[in-house]
């Protein structure tokens, strides 16, 4: 089976500058345990998010790093493939003078991290000689590969590598079936 | 006794942000001129928690400087320094839409100046703008009698009047850090 990494905004190609953008309150991001692995339970439906409308309004709309902002027909689709491993937060998408924009778009939680990182064939970073976490628990890393013994889920995180989102390749390929938009990925080796 | 100073938002450890809905173009792209299609139904989420009171009011998500007044600061300012800056009116609400707070307004700074000088200031650039300003700001000599100008940087400056005026007025939210001049 393989394994892909979403590409989050900050690596997109695609129509560089003609998406419309979603603009989250970074404190909102915050105030939750997103990076935690752990359902939000406090969360108020009625949170709103600016779109600033640039152009097209994707599946997958352009936000800042780590905001993942799917549409419903994403969420659906990824529910019924990968059920449980992510947690669809209700937003508002609104214009800035509060006109609604789209429906039915949630930010995502995402639940299972694993400790997955090959740590004989990963490839260390500059000056290192070896791929050990950091004192912060972190890897660097100039190639990650991934440990399929360790993956548990169809959908995780990485320990350690906190940007990077994986998607395994069935998942991948029921998204790109449905033809979701501003949704893109590369493939990790495993 | 310098003559301009940078203004900027007095450093506190209070968590307090405002982030624009705002799609306006000209708050990306200042010009020093009046904004002529404001809609004042325009949106602004403030957090976390409760709106803390504040004369002077920076906010985000805009690269240049786009501060909110408050209604007091406005008022005084407009009695002082009249047609120096447009104000534009917002509506500041919580992320869940509720609590919204009437009277706060971008400041439009009215008038631009390319004055700065990049070779004695010292700092990080980044599109024509500040990353990290290292030192003071240094300007060449501005052709310039009011109380508040725009560098064409986004910075705003401001004169020792103005400055007067807002510790005589007792704005306590803003702090004034002097620049050099040739």
């Amino acid at each position: 089976m393989k394994y892909y990494g979403l590409i989050d905004s900050g690596g997109r190609t695609i129509d560089p500058g003609g998406d419309s953008w979603v603009n989250v309150p970074l404190w909102l991001c915050h105030e939750f345990p997103f990076d935690e692995g752990v359902r939000i339970e406090d969360w108020d439906s009625r949170t709103l998010v600016f779109v600033d409308r640039r152009g097209p309004l994707r599946d997958f709309p352009d936000s800042a790093l780590g905001n993942h902002i799917m549409s419903a027909k994403l969420q659906e689709v990824i529910s019924a493939v990968a059920p449980d491993t992510l947690q669809f937060l209700p937003i508002r998408m609104l214009s800035s003078i509060g006109d609604e924009v789209a429906t039915g778009y949630a930010l995502s939680n995402y639940l299972i991290w694993c400790d997955a990182v090959d740590r004989k064939r990963s490839v260390p970073g500059e000056g290192r000689k070896r791929v050990v976490k950091d004192e912060d628990g972190d890897y660097d890393l100039d190639k990650l590969v991934l440990d399929p013994k360790k993956i548990i889920a169809p959908i995780f995180r990485v320990n350690g590598v906190d940007d990077v989102f994986v998607y395994r390749e069935d998942v991948v390929e029921r998204i790109q079936q449905i033809g979701a938009t501003g949704i893109a990925f590369e493939a990790i080796e495993s | 006794m310098p003559s301009y100073f940078e203004i900027k938002k007095r450093s506190t450890r209070e968590r307090a942000f405002v982030v624009l809905g705002c799609e306006n173009q000209y708050l990306a792209h200042p010009k020093g001129t009046p904004v002529t299609d404001w809609d004042a139904r325009q949106l602004a989420v403030y957090g976390p928690g409760e709106f803390h009171e504040r004369d002077y009011v920076e906010t985000s998500p805009h690269s240049r400087p786009f501060p909110l007044f408050s209604p007091r600061f406005q008022a005084a300012i407009e009695q002082w320094f009249p047609r120096e800056v447009q104000f534009l009116p917002l509506r500041l609400i919580k992320p869940n839409g509720t609590g919204e707070v009437s009277g706060y307004a971008l400041g439009n700074v009215l008038t631009m100046l390319d004055c700065l000088d990049r070779e004695q200031t010292h700092g990080t650039w980044y599109n024509g703008r500040f990353i990290t300003l290292l030192g003071s700001l240094t300007l060449k000599s501005p052709d310039f009698s009011g109380a508040l100008f725009r560098l064409k940087e986004g910075t705003i400056i401001a004169s020792a009047a103005f400055k007067s005026m807002v510790e005589e007025q007792g704005f306590a939210d803003l702090d004034f850090v002097p620049c050099n001049s040739e």
